[in-house]
C-alpha cells in the first residue's frame, strides 16, 4: 500500500519534472531554429569558392539568405550558428533541364506543334512546384535550373531560370522570361525563323510609325516576344544536335545580331573555329548518352582547348538531374581540366545565364546556395550531403557533420 | 345569329370572370407567421421560441419578443427548426457542337447556363437535349425537397471556357422570373483537351490568355481549381490581367490558402469522394482558419447539401469543425459570394421568406424536412406529399 503510494508520487514528481524542462527547454529551441535561418556560420576543410580557387580551412558567413564572409577560420561571432563540413562548392546551376513540367514535355506534346511557330507559350503554365523532379535534382547539389519548353518546335517558346526549393513560384523565380528556346533540327528552320524575325521588324515599324502619328496599335504578343530577342533583352535557345544546325544557328545570329546560347550541341567539335569566331557559349549535353555522330565525353575538352565559354547540362529527364557533378566528373576523365569541370557546371553556367551576380560561386554578396560535400567533388565516391538554399537547409541526406 | 350571340356571352363571361376574381378586390396578401420555432440567426447560432413575421413575400419581423399581427395565417413552429433555404450549385452538362472539335470549339464565352431552365433553347442543342431537360427538371424537384432554393448554376469542363454561370431560384422550374443573375461569371477550366493547340498546359494558358488579349475584360471570372498547379496558373491569370475572381473546386493545395486570403478571392469548395473525406476535413479547417470568403456545395450533382454533410459529421467532430461554420457556408457565405448577401442567406428583417421547417435538428439523420417556403409561398409540404 505504502510502497505503491510512493511509487505513484515518484511518477509524479518525473512528469513534474519533465513539464517543468520542457517549459524551459521549448522557448529557447524555437529560437535557436530561427536563428539557424538568419545566421549561419560553414566552418570546412576545402571549400571550393570558383571565382578564387580552393580554400582550406575556411569559414563562410551567411546572413540573411546571403554569403557576407568568405574566409580563413578564426574566432566565429557570437549569434552565428556553427556547422562544420568536409568540402563545401557552389550550388551547381543547370542550363538546361525540363523539371517539372513532363506533361507538356512528353513525345505528345512535341508532336502537337510540330514545325510551328510558339514564342508566345511560357513554360511557366506547365510547371508543377510539387513535382518530385525537384528534390531529385537538390539531391544531386543542383539549386538552379533553366526550364525549357520541349523541343518540338521550331520556335518552342519562352523558358525561365529558376531555383529547385523555395514555397511559391515567385519565390523560386530569378528570371521570367529568360530567354526563347527554338529548335534547329529541321532543316526549313533557318527560314522559318528568318521569316518571323522579318515579320517583327516590320510590326515594330509600324508601332513606331503609329505611336508619331498618336495612334495606338494592337500589341501582337507573339510578335512582342520576338522583339525582346531582337533587341538582345533576351537570348535565343537554340536546340542544335547536328552540325548543320549550329551552321544555321550561327547564321541566324550574324543575319539578326541576336544573343544566342548553343543548346546540346553534341557536334560542336566538328565546328569549333566558327563557334569560337562568332563568340558564341555553348551549353552541353547530354552527357553519357549517344546521340549524334561523335560521342559526347571528350568534346568538352575539346571547348575547352578552343577557348570557347561552355557549361555541362543534364537536359533531365533524358540522364537523371543528380547526376551533374558525375557528367563533369566524365568529362575531366576524357580531358577536361578539373576546375574548369567544375565552373562549368557553376561559375561557368552561371556566366552563360548571365545570372553570375546571384549564383555560381561562393564569394561575398551573393545567394547562399551551398553543396556540402564528404569528398572532392569530382570523385565519383563522393555524397552529397546536405544542400543550403538562400541560407536555409533544402536538403539532408544524413545528419551533419 | 346565334353564333354571334354565344360569342358575346362567351366574351362577357370571360371579362366578368376577371373582374370578379377576389384577388382583385383583397390585393394585399395575408400576413403569414411561424410561430415558436427555433430559428438559425446569421451567426450560426439559434433563438429558441421565435416568431418569423412574413408579408409580401419578404420577412417583415423576426425575433423571439415580436407579437404576431391580428388576422395572419399561423404555422405552429413548436418544436421545429427553422433555417434560411439552402443553396447549391448545379453543374449543367454541356456538348460541343461538332463531332471533330477544334481549337476554337473549346472556347465559347456566350453560353447561358440559365437557359437550363427554357425548354426552346435547350432542345435546339442536340436530339436528346429534351430527355436531358426533362432530367434536370426532376433533380430540381428533388433539390427542392432537400430544402435547396436557390442554385447556382455552372457549366462543367467539356470546354475551356464554357460559358456564363448564373443563379436561378427554384420558384417556377419553366419561368425566366426565376432568374436571379444570368451573367454572373465566366467559367473558365484549365484541364488539357485531345485537340491540336490544347494539348499542353502552355497551349491551354495561352488559348486563355489570347481571349483575354482580344477584350477588355471585367467581369468575374469563375476558375475552377482543383490542385497546386491550377490554382497558381488562375492566380497568374489574375495578375496578368487584373481579373476578378472566384475559384471553385476541391482546392487540395493548402500551402496556397494564404495568398489566397491575401487577394481576397472567395472559394466555393466541393464536398469530396468518401476516399478524400480526410483531405477534404484538413483543408477546410485550414480554409475557415486563413480566412477567404468560402462556401460549400455537394459535388457530383447531388442537390442535397444537409444529407452530404450529415454523413460528414463524425469527420467534422474529430477534425473540430463546428457546426455553425457549416451553417455559414451553406447559407450565407454562399450569398455573399455570389453576390446576394442583401436579400437572402440569413433569417433577417426585408429579406427573402426563403425558409425551411425542419421537425428536428437539422444535422441529425432521422429529422424530417416538412415545408419550404420560396418567397412566403409554400413550395413543398411533407404532408401534402407532393409539391405545388
Amino acid at each position: 500500500m505504502n510502497e505503491g503510494r510512493q511509487a505513484k508520487r515518484s511518477r509524479e514528481a518525473r512528469w513534474f519534472v519533465f513539464f517543468v524542462f520542457a517549459w524551459l527547454v521549448m522557448p529557447i529551441s524555437a529560437e535557436d531554429n530561427a536563428k539557424v535561418s538568419e545566421k549561419l556560420a560553414i566552418q570546412a576543410e576545402k571549400i571550393y569558392t570558383v571565382s578564387r580557387g580552393i580554400l582550406t580551412n575556411g569559414l563562410i558567413l551567411i546572413e540573411k539568405g546571403k554569403i557576407v564572409l568568405v574566409g580563413p577560420s578564426e574566432k566565429i561571432p557570437a549569434n552565428f550558428n556553427l556547422i562544420r563540413a568536409k568540402t563545401v562548392i557552389p550550388g551547381l546551376v543547370d542550363t538546361h533541364t525540363h523539371l517539372g513540367s513532363k506533361s507538356d514535355w512528353n513525345e505528345y506534346f512535341n508532336k502537337e506543334f510540330a514545325g510551328d511557330t510558339n514564342p508566345s507559350l511560357n513554360i511557366m503554365d506547365a510547371i508543377d512546384l510539387e513535382s518530385v523532379d525537384f528534390a531529385f535534382a537538390l539531391s544531386g547539389g543542383v539549386t538552379t535550373v533553366v526550364v525549357t519548353p520541349g523541343s518540338g518546335n521550331i520556335i518552342c517558346g519562352e523558358l525561365v531560370i529558376m531555383k529547385t526549393a523555395g514555397h511559391s513560384h515567385q519565390a523560386r523565380l530569378l528570371r521570367n522570361p529568360a530567354g526563347l528556346k527554338m529548335a534547329f533540327d529541321l532543316p526549313q528552320a533557318l527560314r522559318v525563323v528568318s521569316e518571323e524575325f522579318e515579320k517583327a521588324r516590320k510590326y515594330s515599324e509600324e508601332k513606331k510609325k503609329a505611336a508619331e502619328e498618336g495612334k495606338g496599335l494592337a500589341q501582337d504578343p507573339q510578335m512582342e516576344v520576338l522583339l525582346k530577342v531582337l533587341k538582345r533583352e533576351i537570348p535565343a535557345h537554340i536546340h542544335c544536335i547536328a552540325f548543320y544546325a549550329i551552321e544555321n544557328a550561327l547564321k541566324l545570329k550574324k543575319k539578326f545580331n541576336i544573343d544566342i546560347i548553343l543548346e546540346h550541341g553534341l557536334e560542336a567539335d566538328k565546328l569549333l573555329k566558327e563557334i569560337k569566331e562568332a563568340a558564341v557559349p555553348v551549353s552541353f549535353g547530354p552527357m553519357l548518352l549517344k546521340q549524334a555522330e561523335s560521342l559526347p565525353d571528350p568534346i568538352p575538352a575539346a571547348l575547352e582547348k578552343a577557348g570557347i565559354l561552355f557549361s555541362i547540362h543534364s537536359d533531365a529527364p533524358i540522364v537523371p538531374p543528380n547526376g551533374l557533378l558525375l557528367y563533369a566528373a566524365q568529362a575531366a576523365k576524357y580531358g577536361l581540366s578539373e576546375d574548369v569541370a567544375l565552373r562549368a557546371i557553376t561559375l561557368g553556367a552561371a556566366e552563360i545565364l548571365k545570372i553570375q551576380d546571384r549564383v555560381g560561386s561562393i564569394e561575398p554578396g551573393k545567394d547562399a546556395d551551398l553543396v556540402l560535400l564528404d569528398g572532392d567533388p569530382l570523385n565519383v565516391f563522393t555524397h552529397v550531403v546536405s544542400v543550403v538554399l538562400d541560407g536555409r537547409f533544402v536538403y539532408r541526406e544524413k545528419e551533419i557533420l | 345569329m346565334t353564333r354571334s350571340y354565344l360569342k358575346k356571352a362567351f366574351f362577357t363571361a370571360f371579362l366578368l370572370s376577371f373582374f370578379l376574381n377576389p384577388r382583385l378586390f383583397f390585393p394585399g396578401e395575408k400576413l403569414l407567421a411561424i410561430r415558436g420555432a427555433r430559428v438559425l440567426k446569421s451567426d450560426g447560432l439559434f433563438w429558441e421560441r421565435c416568431q418569423v413575421v412574413i408579408e409580401k413575400g419578404i420577412i417583415k419581423e423576426v425575433g423571439p419578443e415580436v407579437a404576431i399581427p391580428e388576422g395572419a395565417a399561423v404555422i405552429e413552429g413548436e418544436n421545429k427548426w427553422l433555417i434560411p433555404g439552402l443553396m447549391d450549385v448545379f453543374i449543367c452538362p454541356t456538348t460541343l457542337a461538332k463531332e471533330k472539335p477544334e481549337k476554337s470549339d473549346y472556347f465559347n464565352p456566350q453560353e447561358k447556363m440559365v437557359d437550363v431552365l427554357d425548354p426552346e433553347k435547350y432542345s435546339t442543342r442536340s436530339p436528346q437535349a429534351w430527355e436531358i431537360f426533362k432530367i434536370h427538371q426532376e433533380k430540381f424537384k428533388d433539390a427542392l425537397k432537400a430544402g435547396v432554393t436557390t442554385l447556382l448554376l455552372v457549366p462543367d469542363k467539356t470546354r475551356i471556357i464554357s460559358g456564363l454561370a448564373g443563379i436561378i431560384k427554384l420558384k417556377h422550374l419553366f419561368l425566366q422570373d426565376s432568374v436571379l443573375s444570368d451573367t454572373l461569371a465566366l467559367k473558365i477550366g484549365l484541364e488539357r483537351k485531345s485537340v491540336e493547340g490544347l494539348r499542353s498546359h502552355m497551349g491551354v494558358v495561352w488559348g486563355i490568355r489570347e481571349f483575354f488579349l482580344r477584350q477588355e475584360y471585367t467581369s468575374p471570372v469563375l476558375f475552377e481549381t482543383n490542385n497546386e498547379e491550377e490554382i497558381a496558373r488562375a492566380l497568374s491569370l489574375q495578375d496578368e490581367f487584373g481579373l476578378k475572381c472566384i475559384f471553385l473546386g476541391k482546392m487540395s493545395a493548402r500551402s496556397s490558402y494564404g495568398e489566397i486570403t491575401r487577394r481576397k478571392i472567395p472559394v466555393l469548395l466541393s464536398s469530396p469522394a468518401l476516399t478524400e473525406v480526410d483531405s477534404f476535413v484538413k483543408n477546410l479547417k485550414e480554409l475557415l482558419n486563413s480566412g477567404p470568403d468560402l462556401a460549400l456545395f455537394t459535388d457530383v450533382n447531388a442537390l442535397n447539401p444537409l444529407k452530404v454533410l450529415i454523413s460528414l459529421t463524425p469527420w467534422f467532430r474529430s477534425g473540430g469543425v463546428q457546426e455553425k461554420d457549416i451553417y455559414r457556408l451553406i447559407t450565407s457565405n454562399f450569398a455573399r459570394i455570389i453576390g446576394l448577401d442583401p436579400r437572402l442567406g440569413s433569417i433577417e428583417k426585408g429579406k427573402d421568406a426563403d425558409l425551411v421547417l425542419l421537425n428536428g435538428d437539422p444535422f441529425q439523420p432521422a429529422t424530417e424536412i416538412e415545408k419550404v417556403f420560396i418567397e412566403g409561398k409554400l413550395v413543398f409540404d411533407s404532408q401534402q406529399s407532393h409539391s405545388r
